[in-house]
């Protein structure tokens, strides 16, 4: 076979018990080549070979170990077909790609190494404290038997509406209270995202058959809620005050809860 | 059924530390059985998974890197906090050209964890680096680690500049090499050859011992 000769890559042709039939003249230049193709193979991959270059494993690709010239434990991706008794092998080097990727490892490693565990364990409590924190910013708490309150606290967003969202729907399920009403004074920024979830949240709440109240609504806010669909099907009051005198006092009562 | 260390080894290859290292801490064994049953046995078992073709060697650098995160966060929960009290010293080092390194990191992790103190110099080191770096840290004891068959005669020339230190500093050897090989020629009243932790550890309970009894180390 002349044209194997030429091949770019280290090639054996071998019989069923290793013997080595030819070689391509690279393959002289990569191994000190002997009789069999197992002198070239590390001890420890033998068992591989053995296991996965014979006849009757028809074609195969294969990570071995194999000594080189240069060096004892070389990786190469190795290409194995049969032709009956006679076995084809093309081995391709990995080696210097493995090296790159050694070298990266490294540095990773020593940058991992020097990692602060106590940081991360801080920021894992912080981030626990979070969730309570965001949890306990939209405390549900029914007024009278037609009024829920649900006063709002910090920045609003998708993170903070989705922990109290489940909590809310929940406690309104089990009841029949006639509105819900949410407060805005104390909330601070709203974001994009967190609108989004308004529009589902208050969607859910009008789908269980409650009407949304909103109060304390800063005029900055305004101006970026105005078109989103929750705030146009709530009941809008400007202040908290209002809103109580409104829908907790029946009004024969309202003089003595007013102040 | 799988294996824990077989669960352990596919969070590995996966990359996923988090449930790696949660998998760690919910074991309710000491760090020694940690070490041995589950670690060293799913790094043996993604040996397995290369010599039976389904993953390359780049898939075990990733592992291990991952392991290396795992066993660094979970030794650092685990490690005596009294550093200041600690009596002996040992440092650990893999052969140049040596870069396989879990063992001495478990090694590392168990002496810690025994208040000793510890200087772990990791892969690859060359033995000048060895000798400078013991003249001025003075180790009690050193531990060198060696996987790779044809780093024997390496091995021997190590031992023997090391047992010329001054300060005479007893020196063990372990690895994959002292499990698979009869090392035994190597033993001395100075060397000790130890094929696993396990061994390590009754040899650093009598070596506090004997250090506590004599007076002397
Ligand atoms: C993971 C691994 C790697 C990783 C290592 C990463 C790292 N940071 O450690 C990477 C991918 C880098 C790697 C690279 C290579 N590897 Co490799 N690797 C392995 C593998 C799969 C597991 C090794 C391991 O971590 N075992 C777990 C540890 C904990 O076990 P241990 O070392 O035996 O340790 C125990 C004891 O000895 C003791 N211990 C160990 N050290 C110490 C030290 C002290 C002081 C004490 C007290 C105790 C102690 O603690 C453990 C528990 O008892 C083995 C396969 C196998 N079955 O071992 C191949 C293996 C060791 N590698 C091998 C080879 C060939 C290589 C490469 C040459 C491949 C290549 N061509 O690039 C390179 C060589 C790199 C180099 N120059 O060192 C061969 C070795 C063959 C041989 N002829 O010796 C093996 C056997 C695979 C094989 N079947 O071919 N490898």
């Amino acid at each position: 076979m002349v044209q194997v000769k030429h091949l770019p890559l280290p090639y054996f042709e071998i019989n069923k018990n290793y013997d080595i039939q030819s070689i391509s003249s690279i393959t002289s230049k990569t191994f000190a080549v002997g009789d069999n193709f197992l002198n070239i193979v590390d001890d420890d991959s033998k068992k591989k070979v053995e296991e996965y270059i014979q006849p009757k494993v028809k074609d195969i690709e294969m990570e071995l170990v194999l000594n080189t010239i240069e060096a004892p434990t070389s990786l190469f991706n190795v290409y194995v077909t049969w032709e009956g008794e006679t076995g084809h092998i093309i081995c391709q080097p990995l080696q210097d790609q493995l090296e790159k990727l050694s070298k990266q490892l490294d540095d990773l490693r020593a940058r991992l190494t020097s990692s602060d565990f106590d940081l991360i364990e801080k920021k894992e409590e912080l981030e626990q404290t979070l969730i309570r924190v965001n949890k306990l910013s939209g405390p549900f708490l029914p007024l009278s038997e037609r009024l829920v309150f649900v006063p709002l606290f910090g920045d609003l967003d998708k993170h903070m509406l989705r922990l109290i969202k489940p909590h809310i729907v929940d406690a309104l399920n089990q009841s029949d209270y006639s509105y819900i009403l949410f407060d805005f004074s104390a909330v601070d920024v709203i974001t994009q995202e967190g609108l989004t979830e308004l529009d589902q949240f208050f969607q859910t709440i009008q789908l269980l058959g409650q009407k949304t109240i909103i109060s304390g609504i800063k005029p900055a806010q305004a101006t970026t809620i105005k078109f989103s669909n929750w705030f146009r099907q709530s009941i809008k009051v400007a202040n908290l005050e209002t809103a109580i005198n409104r829908y907790l006092v029946p009004s024969k009562q309202k003089n003595k809860y007013s102040s | 059924m799988q294996q824990t260390y077989e669960k352990f080894a596919a969070f590995l290859l996966e990359g996923n530390h988090k449930e790696a290292y949660e998998l760690l801490q919910n074991e309710k064994e000491d760090s020694l059985t940690i070490y041995m049953e589950i670690v060293t046995k799913a790094m043996q078992h993604i040996g397995e998974l290369w010599q039976t073709n389904q993953i390359t060697v780049a898939d075990e650098h990733l592992a291990t890197s991952v392991c290396d995160y795992v066993l660094s966060h979970y030794t650092f929960k685990h490690m005596s906090k009294e550093e200041e009290t600690a009596k002996h010293k040992i440092m650990f080092l893999c052969l140049e050209e040596e870069q396989h390194t879990i063992g001495t990191k478990m090694a590392a992790a168990l002496c810690q964890e025994k208040n000793w103190k510890v200087k772990l110099l990791g892969a690859n080191l060359p033995l000048e680096y060895v000798i400078s770096s013991a003249n001025k840290w003075k180790p009690d004891v050193i531990g060198l680690s060696a996987a790779i068959a044809y780093r024997l005669p390496v091995l021997k020339q190590y031992i023997e500049t090391l047992e010329e230190l001054e300060g005479k500093p007893k020196v063990i050897i372990s690895g994959r090499l002292a499990s698979t090989f009869d090392l035994s020629n190597y033993q001395s009243d100075q060397t000790f050859v130890l094929k696993d932790l396990r061994s390590f550890n009754s040899w650093l309970e009598n070596y506090q011992k004997g250090v506590s009894v004599n007076g002397a180390s």
